[in-house]
Protein backbone atom coordinates (compact mmCIF):
# COMPACT_ATOMS: atom_id res chain seq x y z
CA UNK A 1 0.00 0.00 0.00
CA UNK A 2 2.79 2.42 0.48
CA UNK A 3 2.97 5.24 -1.58
CA UNK A 4 0.09 3.97 -4.66
CA UNK A 5 -3.93 3.85 -2.87
CA UNK A 6 -6.15 1.09 -3.93
CA UNK A 7 -9.18 2.11 -5.99
CA UNK A 8 -12.51 0.80 -5.80
CA UNK A 9 -13.54 0.71 -9.61
CA UNK A 10 -16.12 -0.77 -9.25
CA UNK A 11 -17.69 1.87 -7.04
CA UNK A 12 -16.75 4.11 -9.09
CA UNK A 13 -18.18 2.57 -12.09
CA UNK A 14 -21.44 4.30 -12.44
CA UNK A 15 -20.05 7.55 -12.38
CA UNK A 16 -17.13 6.37 -15.28
CA UNK A 17 -19.23 5.02 -17.81
CA UNK A 18 -21.73 8.25 -17.29
CA UNK A 19 -18.52 10.47 -18.24
CA UNK A 20 -17.21 8.06 -21.15
CA UNK A 21 -20.34 8.26 -22.77
CA UNK A 22 -20.20 11.44 -22.93
CA UNK A 23 -17.26 11.90 -24.63
CA UNK A 24 -18.29 9.07 -26.56
CA UNK A 25 -21.63 10.70 -27.70
CA UNK A 26 -19.42 13.81 -28.73
CA UNK A 27 -16.80 12.50 -30.71
CA UNK A 28 -19.34 9.87 -31.86
CA UNK A 29 -20.84 13.02 -33.37
CA UNK A 30 -18.95 14.24 -35.76
CA UNK A 31 -18.89 10.80 -37.72
CA UNK A 32 -22.78 10.75 -38.23
CA UNK A 33 -24.28 12.35 -41.50
CA UNK A 34 -26.75 15.71 -40.93
CA UNK A 35 -29.69 13.19 -40.67
CA UNK A 36 -29.13 11.30 -38.42
CA UNK A 37 -27.71 13.17 -35.70
CA UNK A 38 -30.48 11.56 -33.70
CA UNK A 39 -28.23 8.68 -33.50
CA UNK A 40 -26.26 10.07 -31.05
CA UNK A 41 -28.84 10.38 -28.33
CA UNK A 42 -29.62 7.07 -28.67
CA UNK A 43 -26.20 6.04 -27.75
CA UNK A 44 -26.65 8.54 -24.81
CA UNK A 45 -29.59 6.67 -23.22
CA UNK A 46 -27.91 3.43 -23.83
CA UNK A 47 -24.77 4.73 -21.99
CA UNK A 48 -27.20 5.41 -19.39
CA UNK A 49 -28.63 1.58 -18.77
CA UNK A 50 -25.94 0.36 -19.12
CA UNK A 51 -24.71 2.65 -15.65
CA UNK A 52 -28.65 1.83 -14.64
CA UNK A 53 -26.70 -2.07 -14.70
CA UNK A 54 -23.43 -1.03 -13.32
CA UNK A 55 -25.08 -0.35 -9.60
CA UNK A 56 -26.46 -4.23 -9.17
CA UNK A 57 -23.16 -5.30 -8.00
CA UNK A 58 -23.11 -2.23 -5.74
CA UNK A 59 -26.24 -3.58 -3.82
CA UNK A 60 -25.62 -4.56 -0.05
CA UNK A 61 -22.53 -3.40 1.43
CA UNK A 62 -21.04 -0.10 1.85
CA UNK A 63 -17.99 0.60 -0.37
CA UNK A 64 -15.33 3.47 0.54
CA UNK A 65 -12.54 4.59 -1.72
CA UNK A 66 -10.51 7.25 -2.59
CA UNK A 67 -9.65 7.70 1.89
CA UNK A 68 -7.39 9.35 4.11
CA UNK A 69 -5.32 6.66 6.66
CA UNK A 70 -6.60 7.80 10.35
CA UNK A 71 -4.87 10.35 12.70
CA UNK A 72 -4.91 10.27 16.39
CA UNK A 73 -8.23 11.49 17.03
CA UNK A 74 -10.34 10.50 13.78
CA UNK A 75 -10.85 6.97 11.61
CA UNK A 76 -10.05 6.27 8.20
CA UNK A 77 -12.14 9.01 6.30
CA UNK A 78 -13.15 8.69 2.46
CA UNK A 79 -14.21 10.93 -0.27
CA UNK A 80 -16.34 8.67 -1.97
CA UNK A 81 -18.24 6.31 -0.54
CA UNK A 82 -21.35 4.21 -1.51
CA UNK A 83 -23.84 3.42 0.82
CA UNK A 84 -28.11 2.92 0.52
CA UNK A 85 -28.05 6.70 0.42
CA UNK A 86 -26.24 7.00 -2.35
CA UNK A 87 -27.45 3.95 -4.24
CA UNK A 88 -31.32 5.09 -3.32
CA UNK A 89 -30.15 8.78 -5.33
CA UNK A 90 -27.59 7.33 -8.13
CA UNK A 91 -30.94 4.78 -9.28
CA UNK A 92 -33.09 8.24 -8.65
CA UNK A 93 -30.96 9.88 -10.91
CA UNK A 94 -29.80 7.89 -13.77
CA UNK A 95 -33.94 6.44 -14.02
CA UNK A 96 -34.82 10.06 -14.40
CA UNK A 97 -32.51 11.24 -16.74
CA UNK A 98 -33.20 8.24 -19.59
CA UNK A 99 -36.76 9.28 -19.20
CA UNK A 100 -35.85 12.98 -20.02
CA UNK A 101 -33.52 11.44 -23.01
CA UNK A 102 -36.17 9.49 -24.01
CA UNK A 103 -38.49 12.89 -24.03
CA UNK A 104 -35.20 14.60 -25.73
CA UNK A 105 -35.37 12.26 -28.56
CA UNK A 106 -38.40 13.32 -30.38
CA UNK A 107 -37.22 17.74 -29.82
CA UNK A 108 -33.81 17.00 -30.59
CA UNK A 109 -35.72 15.58 -34.41
CA UNK A 110 -38.15 18.49 -34.29
CA UNK A 111 -35.99 21.74 -33.52
CA UNK A 112 -32.58 22.94 -34.75
CA UNK A 113 -31.09 21.66 -31.36
CA UNK A 114 -27.77 19.94 -31.93
CA UNK A 115 -28.06 16.22 -30.93
CA UNK A 116 -24.89 15.32 -30.10
CA UNK A 117 -23.42 18.58 -28.26
CA UNK A 118 -27.34 18.32 -26.28
CA UNK A 119 -26.69 14.90 -25.19
CA UNK A 120 -23.00 15.34 -23.94
CA UNK A 121 -23.85 17.94 -21.81
CA UNK A 122 -26.99 15.98 -20.21
CA UNK A 123 -24.92 12.82 -19.89
CA UNK A 124 -21.80 15.40 -18.41
CA UNK A 125 -24.58 16.93 -16.12
CA UNK A 126 -25.73 13.80 -15.03
CA UNK A 127 -22.17 11.90 -14.20
CA UNK A 128 -21.74 15.41 -11.76
CA UNK A 129 -24.98 14.33 -10.45
CA UNK A 130 -23.78 10.94 -9.69
CA UNK A 131 -20.66 11.47 -7.79
CA UNK A 132 -22.72 13.77 -5.47
CA UNK A 133 -24.54 11.49 -4.14
CA UNK A 134 -21.63 9.50 -3.06
CA UNK A 135 -18.93 12.44 -1.94
CA UNK A 136 -18.25 12.77 1.26
CA UNK A 137 -15.87 15.56 1.70
CA UNK A 138 -16.46 19.42 0.93
CA UNK A 139 -14.19 19.18 -2.35
CA UNK A 140 -15.80 16.18 -3.84
CA UNK A 141 -19.56 17.84 -2.96
CA UNK A 142 -18.16 21.42 -4.58
CA UNK A 143 -16.87 20.09 -7.69
CA UNK A 144 -19.53 17.33 -8.02
CA UNK A 145 -22.59 20.35 -7.74
CA UNK A 146 -20.74 23.00 -10.43
CA UNK A 147 -20.10 19.41 -12.58
CA UNK A 148 -24.11 19.08 -12.41
CA UNK A 149 -24.45 23.16 -12.90
CA UNK A 150 -21.67 24.41 -15.73
CA UNK A 151 -23.41 21.85 -18.44
CA UNK A 152 -27.20 22.86 -17.60
CA UNK A 153 -26.33 26.30 -18.08
CA UNK A 154 -25.08 25.25 -21.66
CA UNK A 155 -28.05 23.11 -21.67
CA UNK A 156 -30.69 26.02 -21.83
CA UNK A 157 -28.48 28.15 -23.81
CA UNK A 158 -28.46 26.05 -26.84
CA UNK A 159 -31.41 27.58 -28.51
CA UNK A 160 -28.50 29.88 -30.01
CA UNK A 161 -31.58 31.44 -32.34
CA UNK A 162 -34.02 32.04 -29.55
CA UNK A 163 -33.34 35.17 -27.42
CA UNK A 164 -35.70 33.44 -24.86
CA UNK A 165 -33.50 30.86 -23.93
CA UNK A 166 -29.94 32.97 -23.34
CA UNK A 167 -32.33 35.12 -21.33
CA UNK A 168 -33.15 32.01 -19.29
CA UNK A 169 -29.53 30.86 -19.07
CA UNK A 170 -28.22 33.94 -18.16
CA UNK A 171 -30.70 33.91 -15.05
CA UNK A 172 -29.60 30.50 -14.46
CA UNK A 173 -25.85 30.97 -14.39
CA UNK A 174 -26.02 34.31 -12.28
CA UNK A 175 -27.86 32.99 -9.63
CA UNK A 176 -25.99 29.69 -9.87
CA UNK A 177 -22.41 31.47 -9.63
CA UNK A 178 -23.31 34.07 -6.81
CA UNK A 179 -24.88 30.91 -4.46
CA UNK A 180 -21.50 28.85 -5.12
CA UNK A 181 -19.48 31.72 -4.60
CA UNK A 182 -21.38 31.83 -0.76
CA UNK A 183 -21.43 28.41 -0.25
CA UNK A 184 -18.13 28.18 -1.05
CA UNK A 185 -17.26 31.09 1.71
CA UNK A 186 -19.01 29.11 3.81
CA UNK A 187 -17.29 25.98 4.02
CA UNK A 188 -14.04 27.74 4.03
CA UNK A 189 -15.15 29.49 7.50
CA UNK A 190 -15.91 25.80 8.32
CA UNK A 191 -12.51 24.20 7.14
CA UNK A 192 -10.48 26.84 9.29
CA UNK A 193 -12.46 26.53 12.31
CA UNK A 194 -12.51 22.87 12.49
CA UNK A 195 -9.58 21.94 10.27
CA UNK A 196 -11.27 19.03 8.38
CA UNK A 197 -12.66 18.33 4.51
CA UNK A 198 -14.41 14.73 4.95
CA UNK A 199 -17.93 15.28 6.32
CA UNK A 200 -17.37 12.81 9.59
CA UNK A 201 -14.11 14.50 10.56
CA UNK A 202 -16.21 17.86 10.32
CA UNK A 203 -19.06 16.31 12.61
CA UNK A 204 -16.26 15.05 14.75
CA UNK A 205 -14.67 18.39 15.41
CA UNK A 206 -18.05 20.20 15.51
CA UNK A 207 -19.18 17.20 18.28
CA UNK A 208 -15.66 17.86 20.35
CA UNK A 209 -16.06 21.85 20.22
CA UNK A 210 -18.22 23.18 23.36
CA UNK A 211 -20.36 26.49 22.22
CA UNK A 212 -20.91 28.05 19.52
CA UNK A 213 -18.35 29.64 17.26
CA UNK A 214 -19.49 32.63 15.91
CA UNK A 215 -17.62 32.28 12.92
CA UNK A 216 -18.43 28.29 12.24
CA UNK A 217 -22.28 29.36 12.50
CA UNK A 218 -22.26 31.90 9.96
CA UNK A 219 -20.11 28.98 7.87
CA UNK A 220 -22.89 26.55 8.49
CA UNK A 221 -25.49 28.59 7.99
CA UNK A 222 -23.63 29.96 4.27
CA UNK A 223 -22.94 26.78 3.04
CA UNK A 224 -26.77 26.44 2.85
CA UNK A 225 -27.02 29.00 -0.04
CA UNK A 226 -25.46 26.73 -2.88
CA UNK A 227 -27.60 23.77 -2.18
CA UNK A 228 -30.77 26.34 -1.75
CA UNK A 229 -30.30 27.37 -5.30
CA UNK A 230 -30.00 23.88 -6.82
CA UNK A 231 -32.97 23.24 -4.98
CA UNK A 232 -34.76 26.39 -5.71
CA UNK A 233 -35.60 27.47 -2.23
CA UNK A 234 -36.68 30.59 -1.50
CA UNK A 235 -34.82 33.32 -1.49
CA UNK A 236 -33.14 31.43 -4.37
CA UNK A 237 -35.74 30.46 -6.42
CA UNK A 238 -36.44 33.52 -8.69
CA UNK A 239 -34.50 31.70 -11.38
CA UNK A 240 -36.68 29.00 -11.74
CA UNK A 241 -39.49 29.87 -13.41
CA UNK A 242 -38.11 31.88 -15.94
CA UNK A 243 -35.76 29.43 -16.99
CA UNK A 244 -37.99 26.34 -17.13
CA UNK A 245 -40.06 28.49 -19.33
CA UNK A 246 -37.08 29.61 -21.94
CA UNK A 247 -35.31 26.39 -21.66
CA UNK A 248 -36.42 23.43 -24.02
CA UNK A 249 -39.44 21.66 -22.28
CA UNK A 250 -37.34 18.28 -21.59
CA UNK A 251 -34.48 20.57 -20.41
CA UNK A 252 -37.12 22.03 -17.76
CA UNK A 253 -38.08 18.63 -17.11
CA UNK A 254 -34.25 17.87 -16.19
CA UNK A 255 -33.82 20.69 -13.76
CA UNK A 256 -36.52 20.13 -11.66
CA UNK A 257 -36.24 16.41 -11.19
CA UNK A 258 -32.81 15.21 -11.54
CA UNK A 259 -30.75 18.55 -10.39
CA UNK A 260 -32.96 19.00 -7.89
CA UNK A 261 -32.32 15.32 -6.69
CA UNK A 262 -28.94 16.21 -6.53
CA UNK A 263 -29.32 19.15 -4.79
CA UNK A 264 -31.16 17.52 -1.78
CA UNK A 265 -28.62 14.58 -1.80
CA UNK A 266 -26.40 16.69 -1.51
CA UNK A 267 -28.04 19.07 1.27
CA UNK A 268 -29.06 15.58 2.91
CA UNK A 269 -25.25 14.55 2.83
CA UNK A 270 -24.20 18.10 3.97
CA UNK A 271 -26.33 18.39 6.91
CA UNK A 272 -26.40 15.20 8.20
CA UNK A 273 -22.76 13.60 7.72
CA UNK A 274 -21.08 16.78 8.12
CA UNK A 275 -23.04 19.64 10.49
CA UNK A 276 -25.27 17.00 12.33
CA UNK A 277 -24.01 18.01 15.37
CA UNK A 278 -25.03 22.05 14.66
CA UNK A 279 -28.60 20.52 13.83
CA UNK A 280 -30.04 22.89 16.62
CA UNK A 281 -28.25 25.75 14.27
CA UNK A 282 -29.12 24.99 10.85
CA UNK A 283 -32.47 23.06 11.92
CA UNK A 284 -34.41 26.40 12.44
CA UNK A 285 -33.38 28.11 9.20
CA UNK A 286 -34.62 24.96 7.18
CA UNK A 287 -37.98 25.36 8.64
CA UNK A 288 -38.08 28.96 7.92
CA UNK A 289 -36.72 28.28 4.32
CA UNK A 290 -39.27 25.34 3.79
CA UNK A 291 -42.09 27.22 4.97
CA UNK A 292 -41.72 30.34 2.76
CA UNK A 293 -40.62 28.11 -0.07
CA UNK A 294 -43.87 26.30 0.24
CA UNK A 295 -46.12 29.61 0.39
CA UNK A 296 -44.38 31.23 -1.85
CA UNK A 297 -44.19 28.66 -4.70
CA UNK A 298 -48.26 27.99 -3.79
CA UNK A 299 -49.51 31.65 -4.02
CA UNK A 300 -47.55 31.92 -7.12
CA UNK A 301 -48.81 28.84 -9.20
CA UNK A 302 -52.50 29.96 -8.30
CA UNK A 303 -52.50 32.38 -11.17
CA UNK A 304 -50.24 30.57 -13.38
CA UNK A 305 -51.75 30.28 -17.03
CA UNK A 306 -48.77 28.17 -19.10
CA UNK A 307 -48.43 24.78 -17.55
CA UNK A 308 -44.60 25.09 -17.51
CA UNK A 309 -44.47 28.03 -15.35
CA UNK A 310 -47.27 26.52 -13.36
CA UNK A 311 -45.24 22.97 -12.87
CA UNK A 312 -42.21 25.52 -12.39
CA UNK A 313 -44.09 27.31 -9.30
CA UNK A 314 -45.37 23.80 -8.04
CA UNK A 315 -41.94 22.46 -8.12
CA UNK A 316 -40.71 25.39 -5.83
CA UNK A 317 -43.71 24.38 -3.58
CA UNK A 318 -43.24 20.72 -3.76
CA UNK A 319 -38.98 21.68 -2.76
CA UNK A 320 -40.05 22.99 0.32
CA UNK A 321 -42.32 20.07 1.52
CA UNK A 322 -39.41 17.77 1.10
CA UNK A 323 -37.32 20.52 3.45
CA UNK A 324 -39.37 20.12 5.95
CA UNK A 325 -38.06 17.00 7.55
CA UNK A 326 -34.71 18.18 7.40
CA UNK A 327 -35.90 21.44 9.08
CA UNK A 328 -37.60 19.67 12.09
CA UNK A 329 -34.25 18.10 13.13
CA UNK A 330 -33.59 20.25 16.10
CA UNK A 331 -33.11 17.52 18.96
CA UNK A 332 -29.65 16.38 19.28
CA UNK A 333 -27.95 13.93 16.72
CA UNK A 334 -30.42 10.95 16.35
CA UNK A 335 -33.23 12.73 14.93
CA UNK A 336 -31.21 14.00 11.93
CA UNK A 337 -31.12 10.37 11.31
CA UNK A 338 -34.74 9.59 12.13
CA UNK A 339 -36.00 12.55 9.88
CA UNK A 340 -33.55 11.67 6.72
CA UNK A 341 -35.77 8.46 5.31
CA UNK A 342 -38.78 11.45 5.10
CA UNK A 343 -37.14 13.56 2.73
CA UNK A 344 -35.49 10.77 0.46
CA UNK A 345 -39.47 9.16 0.76
CA UNK A 346 -40.74 12.76 -0.82
CA UNK A 347 -38.00 13.08 -3.17
CA UNK A 348 -38.02 9.82 -5.04
CA UNK A 349 -42.15 10.21 -5.09
CA UNK A 350 -42.16 13.90 -5.84
CA UNK A 351 -39.62 12.55 -9.32
CA UNK A 352 -41.99 9.60 -10.30
CA UNK A 353 -45.07 12.20 -10.13
CA UNK A 354 -43.24 15.47 -11.79
CA UNK A 355 -41.26 13.63 -14.28
CA UNK A 356 -44.77 11.65 -15.30
CA UNK A 357 -46.43 15.64 -15.29
CA UNK A 358 -43.90 16.85 -17.35
CA UNK A 359 -43.59 13.95 -20.20
CA UNK A 360 -47.07 14.79 -21.01
CA UNK A 361 -46.33 18.34 -21.02
CA UNK A 362 -43.75 18.11 -23.37
CA UNK A 363 -45.50 15.78 -25.67
CA UNK A 364 -48.08 18.51 -25.95
CA UNK A 365 -46.19 21.28 -25.94
CA UNK A 366 -44.69 20.03 -29.37
CA UNK A 367 -48.74 20.64 -30.87
CA UNK A 368 -49.03 23.72 -28.92
CA UNK A 369 -46.23 25.70 -28.61
CA UNK A 370 -47.90 28.27 -26.45
CA UNK A 371 -48.16 25.36 -24.11
CA UNK A 372 -51.02 27.16 -22.18
CA UNK A 373 -53.37 25.51 -19.52
CA UNK A 374 -56.49 26.33 -21.30
CA UNK A 375 -54.53 24.28 -24.66
CA UNK A 376 -55.59 21.00 -22.03
CA UNK A 377 -59.07 22.07 -22.36
CA UNK A 378 -60.97 18.54 -23.49
CA UNK A 379 -57.41 16.67 -23.83
CA UNK A 380 -59.43 14.10 -22.56
CA UNK A 381 -61.89 13.77 -25.25
CA UNK A 382 -58.99 13.48 -28.09
CA UNK A 383 -56.42 12.01 -26.16
CA UNK A 384 -57.66 9.99 -23.85
CA UNK A 385 -54.52 8.07 -22.51
CA UNK A 386 -52.20 10.98 -22.39
CA UNK A 387 -54.83 13.19 -20.45
CA UNK A 388 -55.64 10.46 -18.22
CA UNK A 389 -51.11 10.37 -17.34
CA UNK A 390 -51.04 14.02 -16.90
CA UNK A 391 -54.72 13.50 -14.65
CA UNK A 392 -52.85 10.98 -12.41
CA UNK A 393 -49.48 12.69 -12.25
CA UNK A 394 -51.35 15.89 -11.26
CA UNK A 395 -53.56 13.88 -8.92
CA UNK A 396 -50.13 12.70 -7.17
CA UNK A 397 -48.91 15.83 -7.01
CA UNK A 398 -51.74 17.16 -5.17
CA UNK A 399 -51.90 14.28 -2.77
CA UNK A 400 -55.40 13.05 -3.83
CA UNK A 401 -56.45 9.51 -4.42
CA UNK A 402 -56.26 7.77 -6.97
CA UNK A 403 -52.52 9.89 -6.63
CA UNK A 404 -52.01 7.79 -3.17
CA UNK A 405 -47.88 7.96 -3.79
CA UNK A 406 -48.16 11.67 -3.12
CA UNK A 407 -50.75 11.59 -0.59
CA UNK A 408 -48.32 8.37 1.68
CA UNK A 409 -45.33 10.76 0.79
CA UNK A 410 -46.87 13.56 2.19
CA UNK A 411 -48.25 11.91 5.06
CA UNK A 412 -44.01 10.52 5.65
CA UNK A 413 -43.53 14.16 5.58
CA UNK A 414 -45.56 15.81 8.03
CA UNK A 415 -45.10 12.93 10.82
CA UNK A 416 -41.60 14.47 10.87
CA UNK A 417 -42.38 17.97 12.36
CA UNK A 418 -45.45 16.54 14.52
CA UNK A 419 -43.08 13.72 15.80
CA UNK A 420 -40.00 16.58 16.26
CA UNK A 421 -42.23 18.76 18.01
CA UNK A 422 -42.38 21.73 15.09
CA UNK A 423 -46.26 21.97 15.26
CA UNK A 424 -45.74 25.42 13.59
CA UNK A 425 -44.38 23.97 10.53
CA UNK A 426 -46.76 21.15 9.98
CA UNK A 427 -49.67 24.13 10.32
CA UNK A 428 -47.95 25.88 7.81
CA UNK A 429 -47.67 22.76 5.69
CA UNK A 430 -51.23 21.28 5.99
CA UNK A 431 -52.66 25.20 5.05
CA UNK A 432 -50.12 24.67 2.27
CA UNK A 433 -51.26 20.99 0.75
CA UNK A 434 -54.68 22.53 0.84
CA UNK A 435 -53.70 25.39 -1.13
CA UNK A 436 -51.52 23.33 -3.88
CA UNK A 437 -55.01 21.57 -4.38
CA UNK A 438 -56.81 24.19 -6.22
CA UNK A 439 -54.55 24.73 -8.89
CA UNK A 440 -53.37 21.17 -9.35
CA UNK A 441 -57.36 19.90 -9.19
CA UNK A 442 -57.96 22.91 -11.60
CA UNK A 443 -55.63 21.78 -14.40
CA UNK A 444 -57.11 18.16 -13.84
CA UNK A 445 -60.05 18.78 -14.10
CA UNK A 446 -59.62 20.73 -17.69
CA UNK A 447 -58.40 17.84 -19.02
CA UNK A 448 -62.34 16.73 -18.62
CA UNK A 449 -64.21 19.58 -19.21
CA UNK A 450 -66.11 19.99 -23.02
CA UNK A 451 -63.67 22.38 -25.27
CA UNK A 452 -64.11 26.15 -25.28
CA UNK A 453 -66.20 26.95 -28.57
CA UNK A 454 -64.00 26.86 -31.73
CA UNK A 455 -61.22 25.41 -30.29
CA UNK A 456 -59.98 22.16 -31.15
CA UNK A 457 -58.30 20.27 -28.33
CA UNK A 458 -54.40 18.94 -29.44
CA UNK A 459 -54.78 15.73 -31.31
CA UNK A 460 -51.77 13.41 -32.20
CA UNK A 461 -49.89 10.31 -32.92
CA UNK A 462 -47.72 9.28 -30.21
CA UNK A 463 -44.38 8.12 -31.18
CA UNK A 464 -42.81 5.32 -28.86
CA UNK A 465 -40.18 7.44 -27.84
CA UNK A 466 -42.91 9.89 -25.79
CA UNK A 467 -45.00 6.88 -25.34
CA UNK A 468 -42.42 4.63 -23.31
CA UNK A 469 -41.60 8.10 -21.47
CA UNK A 470 -44.95 8.10 -20.39
CA UNK A 471 -45.17 4.60 -20.00
CA UNK A 472 -42.17 4.29 -17.93
CA UNK A 473 -43.48 7.54 -15.33
CA UNK A 474 -47.02 6.49 -15.32
CA UNK A 475 -46.39 2.91 -14.27
CA UNK A 476 -44.08 3.73 -12.01
CA UNK A 477 -47.22 6.17 -10.29
CA UNK A 478 -49.46 3.10 -10.37
CA UNK A 479 -47.18 0.75 -9.17
CA UNK A 480 -45.86 2.86 -6.12
CA UNK A 481 -49.14 4.10 -5.33
CA UNK A 482 -50.00 0.40 -4.36
CA UNK A 483 -46.93 -0.57 -2.84
CA UNK A 484 -45.90 2.63 -1.55
CA UNK A 485 -43.36 0.84 0.94
CA UNK A 486 -40.76 0.67 -2.20
CA UNK A 487 -40.36 4.63 -1.57
CA UNK A 488 -41.37 5.21 2.07
CA UNK A 489 -38.81 2.61 3.34
CA UNK A 490 -36.39 3.07 0.52
CA UNK A 491 -33.35 4.03 3.62
CA UNK A 492 -34.56 1.65 6.11
CA UNK B 1 2.45 38.69 10.43
CA UNK B 2 -0.93 37.33 12.24
CA UNK B 3 -2.93 35.25 9.74
CA UNK B 4 -6.09 36.36 10.94
CA UNK B 5 -5.72 39.73 9.08
CA UNK B 6 -6.09 38.37 5.66
CA UNK B 7 -9.20 36.36 6.87
CA UNK B 8 -10.32 40.01 7.46
CA UNK B 9 -9.09 40.67 4.05
CA UNK B 10 -10.98 38.18 2.64
CA UNK B 11 -14.17 39.27 4.16
CA UNK B 12 -13.37 42.64 2.86
CA UNK B 13 -13.51 41.36 -0.41
CA UNK B 14 -15.98 38.81 -0.37
CA UNK B 15 -18.70 42.13 0.83
CA UNK B 16 -17.00 44.37 -1.99
CA UNK B 17 -17.58 41.66 -4.46
CA UNK B 18 -21.44 40.67 -3.37
CA UNK B 19 -22.49 44.09 -3.06
CA UNK B 20 -21.14 45.04 -6.55
CA UNK B 21 -23.36 41.78 -7.27
CA UNK B 22 -26.30 43.43 -5.77
CA UNK B 23 -25.78 46.95 -7.50
CA UNK B 24 -24.03 46.89 -10.73
CA UNK B 25 -26.94 46.06 -13.63
CA UNK B 26 -24.05 45.15 -16.28
CA UNK B 27 -23.54 41.69 -16.50
CA UNK B 28 -20.40 41.07 -17.47
CA UNK B 29 -19.39 43.62 -14.27
CA UNK B 30 -21.64 41.65 -11.95
CA UNK B 31 -19.80 38.71 -13.08
CA UNK B 32 -16.09 40.19 -12.16
CA UNK B 33 -17.78 41.02 -9.05
CA UNK B 34 -18.72 37.30 -8.71
CA UNK B 35 -14.63 35.93 -9.65
CA UNK B 36 -13.48 39.10 -6.94
CA UNK B 37 -15.95 36.90 -4.34
CA UNK B 38 -14.21 33.41 -5.81
CA UNK B 39 -10.90 35.03 -5.17
CA UNK B 40 -11.65 36.01 -1.76
CA UNK B 41 -12.79 32.33 -0.61
CA UNK B 42 -9.97 30.88 -2.28
CA UNK B 43 -8.18 33.68 -0.02
CA UNK B 44 -8.93 32.27 3.73
CA UNK B 45 -9.07 28.93 1.96
CA UNK B 46 -5.10 29.34 1.87
CA UNK B 47 -4.98 31.37 5.22
CA UNK B 48 -6.78 28.31 6.80
CA UNK B 49 -4.54 26.00 5.74
CA UNK B 50 -1.79 27.64 6.67
CA UNK B 51 -3.17 28.69 10.30
CA UNK B 52 -4.47 24.78 10.44
CA UNK B 53 -1.12 23.39 9.12
CA UNK B 54 -2.88 21.51 6.64
CA UNK B 55 -2.18 21.32 2.57
CA UNK B 56 -6.08 20.69 2.24
CA UNK B 57 -7.10 24.02 2.06
CA UNK B 58 -4.77 24.84 -0.95
CA UNK B 59 -5.64 22.18 -2.65
CA UNK B 60 -9.15 23.33 -2.52
CA UNK B 61 -7.98 27.01 -3.92
CA UNK B 62 -6.84 25.64 -7.00
CA UNK B 63 -9.95 23.31 -7.79
CA UNK B 64 -11.96 26.61 -7.21
CA UNK B 65 -9.87 28.13 -9.71
CA UNK B 66 -10.76 25.09 -12.27
CA UNK B 67 -14.27 25.50 -11.31
CA UNK B 68 -14.29 29.66 -11.89
CA UNK B 69 -12.10 28.84 -15.11
CA UNK B 70 -15.05 26.54 -16.45
CA UNK B 71 -17.49 29.16 -15.06
CA UNK B 72 -15.98 31.57 -16.96
CA UNK B 73 -15.91 29.83 -20.84
CA UNK B 74 -19.82 29.40 -20.37
CA UNK B 75 -20.81 32.89 -18.25
CA UNK B 76 -19.26 34.65 -21.39
CA UNK B 77 -20.46 32.45 -23.77
CA UNK B 78 -24.16 33.42 -22.59
CA UNK B 79 -23.13 36.87 -22.09
CA UNK B 80 -22.28 37.00 -25.64
CA UNK B 81 -24.89 35.34 -27.37
CA UNK B 82 -27.32 37.75 -25.00
CA UNK B 83 -25.46 40.79 -26.47
CA UNK B 84 -25.95 39.53 -30.27
CA UNK B 85 -29.52 39.73 -30.14
CA UNK B 86 -29.77 42.67 -27.80
CA UNK B 87 -26.89 44.89 -28.29
CA UNK B 88 -26.53 45.36 -24.42
CA UNK B 89 -25.50 43.05 -21.46
CA UNK B 90 -27.49 44.78 -19.23
CA UNK B 91 -29.38 42.42 -16.62
CA UNK B 92 -32.24 44.88 -16.86
CA UNK B 93 -32.77 44.50 -20.55
CA UNK B 94 -33.60 41.08 -19.65
CA UNK B 95 -36.97 40.81 -19.13
CA UNK B 96 -38.89 38.84 -22.05
CA UNK B 97 -39.96 36.20 -19.35
CA UNK B 98 -42.00 37.28 -16.67
CA UNK B 99 -44.77 36.53 -14.59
Amino acid sequence: MAGTQAIDYTALAPALVVAVTALGVLVLDLFLPAGRKVVAAWAGTGGLVVALATLLPLVGDTRRTFCVPATNVDPVSCSYVVDHLTLVFQVLVLAGAVVVMLLSLDTLRDSRIPAGEYSFLLLSSVAGAVTLAASRDILTLVVALEVVSLPAFALVALRRFDSRSSEAALKLFLVSVVSTAVMLFGLSLVYGTTGAVHLDRIASALARSDGRLPATVLGVTLSLAGFGFKVAAVPFHFWAPDTYSGAPVPVAAYLSVVSKAAGFVGLAVLLTRGFGPYADVWAPAVAVIAALTMTVGNLAALRQRSAVRLLAWSSIAQSGYMLVPLGSAAHGAGSVDAVLPATVAYVLAYAVMNLGAFSVVTLVGRHRPRNAIEDYRGLGRTEPLTAFALAFALACLAGLPPGLLGLFAKVVVFQAPVEQGVGWLAVVMAVNVVIGLYYYLAWAAALYARPAEGARPPSYRISWSDGLAIGITLGAAVWLSVLPRMVLEALR
Amino acid sequence: MNPMNYVLLSALLFSIGSAGVLLRRNAIVVFMCVELMLNATNLAFVTFARMQGTLDGQVIAFFVMVVAAAEVVIGLAIIVTIFRSRRSASVDGANLLKY
